[in-house]
């Protein structure tokens, strides 16, 4: 087991188009690190960069102490989960663990009892002559672990390990993977553009855009403390709402005030969120984006218009109503201005749905979704009244991005 | 012209009577009663095709059969008179050595060569993997009598000092050697004839397995090369293995094809300088020595040739099924 270390890699392609800019990120020997990002964001390019299956166009990688920039994947010694599990379909299971040792010319006992004892763990000792097509997807899956396990390599790089099965299933491999990479305590690079993967299953996560490393943190830090709008978009679903705002001092009282016409929404800035933003009074009288979790938002009953520093969205007309039995998701339309960015694209990463925001920006509004406790369901069509817990505010730079911290 | 019309006028009344049969049966099922109806139904419409493979396939095969215990000109039993020739004769041994030869050789190297090339062009860029494919399949378009004709040119031979117009011996000359009698000295002739059937075999061996090993999937490859494989390795356990029902298709497609060769021997030695074959032998003895009994015994000896490759062929073909 060992560290991983990308030391200012890059991935130029023939035609110029770089896949990865510059990345630098180190993985401690035994950490669980997440790469996450839009598609297209290189993840699975660094990934396989590390595995030895594509050129490093520059920089280092090192795995231990070694560069290994010039090795090939059987020097660098680690083990690999893909998506599509790449199991052989000629082999047994038992075969197809065991393959790499066998390549390496292990003794044949020793194989067994490795391919055995990782059959166990895997709950496969029944399946170990069967081929793969004889298996479900999440036996597959199994399988495709137990190759990298009795490998017992420096580190196991994953590749979307989880996407290619059922819903129930991922959540219970989900466990099953972070537990025993918990007990081997090899370093492991995962791959996932799933928020839930990337949230529960590693140490740290770090956020990919077009290329470039944009943060990595823990992954409650990154939740809380989004470095640009990019990385509050992408992490959390739902995501995270944004809005362009006037921001201001009235009466000592800093100020953001949200939506055009007479009648803008002006919410009381809390002075934890300040705290927070220090660089934000910089923009005293300026424009800003502004980012609110959904589950920061709380149900109003339309007397208290003056509630909690006066933070509050009256009379919304309520665009859909989604109840997951522990929360409930309240969409209501508003008259917000959105942010159109290209940070806001990638964040969204759906063409689709950025071209819906897109269509939003032009008719000046935009739906917000909110998550309330559930019980009392608002009706379809119906006016609500919304406020929002301002400590929670997030403020960033439209044009660069940048968290104004 | 004549003969168009007459093809035209075949076609209308075969692929038409076909069909007045088959309406005109439906329709006498039809009147009957309902049970009955429902009884008869499928045999109408199986038993003309039952009837046609009868006639024409298993009538022949049991005459010839019947034939084969018959005299030269099939008309008195002579007992075992003609599968004892089969056994003894010199010549039937040479034609069955020979083709025994051909069924290990020639599907061996077809198959061998289509792979290597398969897996060369399958590295090329996609238009000179094309160009290349294309130049290796296109003999498949050229018939077995055209081919032969063409390698015939090929292997020419002229006395020493003579200009030579076979292209093999004049690179031969070239480098000062004598002209060598390809198709006249054993055992070259029979490899240079089995040259000409791989040469028109490889490319459709080449066309099925450069489609199989392109639906070999990336990530078993990159996966193999991950365990610690060398790219040796990686074509001979996790490539090959993949593959290795198209090669047994295309194997036995090309064995099947062997056992039937007769055109090319034909056209080139007409079975003389010891390259005879089976089938050869089989027209040899029927049309030249109207000898039918020898004949019969020759053709029921290749269907009993034939007979384990179908059912191994059957039998896998089963087991791929049920794998499916």
């Amino acid at each position: 087991m060992a560290k991983v270390v990308y030391d200012s890699v890059y991935k130029r392609f023939p035609d110029g188009t770089e896949a990865i800019k510059d990345l630098s990120l180190e993985i401690g020997d035994g950490e669980f690190v997440i790469l996450v990002g839009p598609s297209g964001c290189g993840k699975s390019t660094a990934l396989r960069m590390c595995a030895g299956l594509e050129e490093i166009s520059d920089g280092q990688l090192l795995i231990g102490d070694k560069v290994v920039n010039n090795l090939t994947p059987k020097e660098r010694d680690i083990a690999m989960v893909f998506q599509s599990y790449a199991l052989y379909p000629h082999m047994t299971v038992g075969e197809n663990m065991g393959f790499a040792l066998k390549l390496a010319k292990v003794d044949s006992d020793e194989i067994d009892k490795r391919v055995k004892d990782a059959a166990e763990t895997l709950d496969l000792t029944e399946y170990v002559d069967r081929k793969p097509k004889a298996l479900s997807g999440g036996q597959r899956q199994r399988v495709a672990m137990g190759r990298a396990i009795v490998r017992e390599p420096q580190a196991f790089l994953m590749d979307e390990p989880l996407s290619n099965l059922d819903a129930k299933l991922r959540v219970a491999m989900r466990a099953q993977i972070a537990e025993l990479q918990n007990r081997l305590g090899v370093t492991t690079i995962y791959v996932t553009h799933d928020q839930v993967e990337a949230m529960t299953m590693g140490d740290r996560v770090a956020v990919l855009k077009r290329g470039e490393l944009m943060q990595v943190d823990a992954p409650q830090k990154l939740y809380d403390n989004p470095d640009n709008l990019f990385v509050g978009g992408f992490i959390g679903s739902p995501a995270m709402n944004f809005a362009e705002a006037e921001f201001y001092k009235e009466e000592g009282q800093y100020k953001v005030s949200v939506g055009e016409g007479d009648n803008p929404t002006i919410l009381n800035v809390h002075d934890e969120a300040i705290d927070r933003y220090h660089r934000v009074t910089d923009y005293e009288g300026k424009t800003l984006a502004i980012g609110m979790r959904p589950e920061h938002f709380f149900r109003g009953n339309g007397e208290s218009t003056d509630a909690p520093q006066g933070m509050m969205w009256t009379g919304r007309r309520v665009t859909l109503v989604e109840q997951l039995g522990a929360e409930m998701l309240v969409h209501f339309g508003t008259s917000a201005p959105p942010i159109v960015t290209e940070d806001m694209r990638e964040a969204v990463d759906d063409p689709d749905a950025f071209a819906e925001l897109e269509r939003q920006a032009r008719e000046g509004g935009q739906v917000f979704t909110a998550r309330f406790d559930p019980g009392d369901p608002p009706k379809f069509d119906s006016l609500i009244d919304v406020g929002f817990r301002t400590e929670y505010l997030h403020f960033f730079d439209i044009e660069s991005g940048e968290a104004l911290r | 012209m004549g003969s168009l019309i007459t093809a035209v006028i075949a076609i209308v009344l075969g692929v038409g009577g076909a069909i007045v049969l088959f309406w005109a049966l439906n329709a006498l099922v039809e009147r009957m009663p309902e049970k009955w109806e429902q009884r008869f139904k499928p045999y109408v419409f199986i038993g003309p095709a039952v009837f046609v493979v009868g006639a024409f396939l298993l009538y022949p095969a049991i005459q010839t059969f019947i034939d084969s215990f018959r005299g030269p000109s099939a008309d008195e039993f002579v007992g075992l008179e003609n599968y004892q020739f089969l056994v003894t004769d010199p010549a039937v041994r040479e034609a069955m050595f020979n083709n025994l030869l051909w069924i290990v050789f020639v599907p061996t190297a077809a198959v061998a060569v289509g792979l290597a090339i398969a897996v060369l062009a399958d590295r090329l860029q996609p238009r000179w993997e094309n160009v290349a494919k294309s130049t290796i399949f296109l003999p498949m378009a050229i018939s077995f009598v055209g081919a032969s004709t063409i390698w015939g040119f090929m292997y020419a031979w002229r006395p020493q000092g003579r200009p030579q117009i076979g292209l093999l011996n004049s690179i031969v000359t070239g480098f000062g050697f004598t002209p060598v009698t390809w198709l006249q000295t054993t055992p070259i002739n029979d490899f240079a004839l089995m040259f000409i059937m791989v040469w028109l075999q490889a490319g459709f061996a080449m066309v099925l397995l450069s489609a199989a090993i392109k639906a070999v999937p990336e990530d078993t490859i990159e996966a193999a090369r991950i365990d610690g494989a060398t790219e040796t390795q990686i074509f001979w356990r996790v490539v090959v293995p993949q593959i290795a029902s198209t090669i047994a298709v295309v194997t036995t497609t090309i064995l099947i094809l062997v056992l039937k060769v007769f055109d090319i021997v034909r056209v080139l030695t007409g079975g003389r300088f010891g390259t005879d074959i089976i089938a050869n032998l089989f027209i040899t003895e029927l049309i030249t020595f109207r000898q039918f009994g020898h004949a019969a015994v020759i053709v029921v000896a290749l269907i009993l040739a034939t007979i384990p490759v179908m059912i191994w062929n059957i039998r896998r073909f089963r087991e791929q099924e049920a794998t499916r």
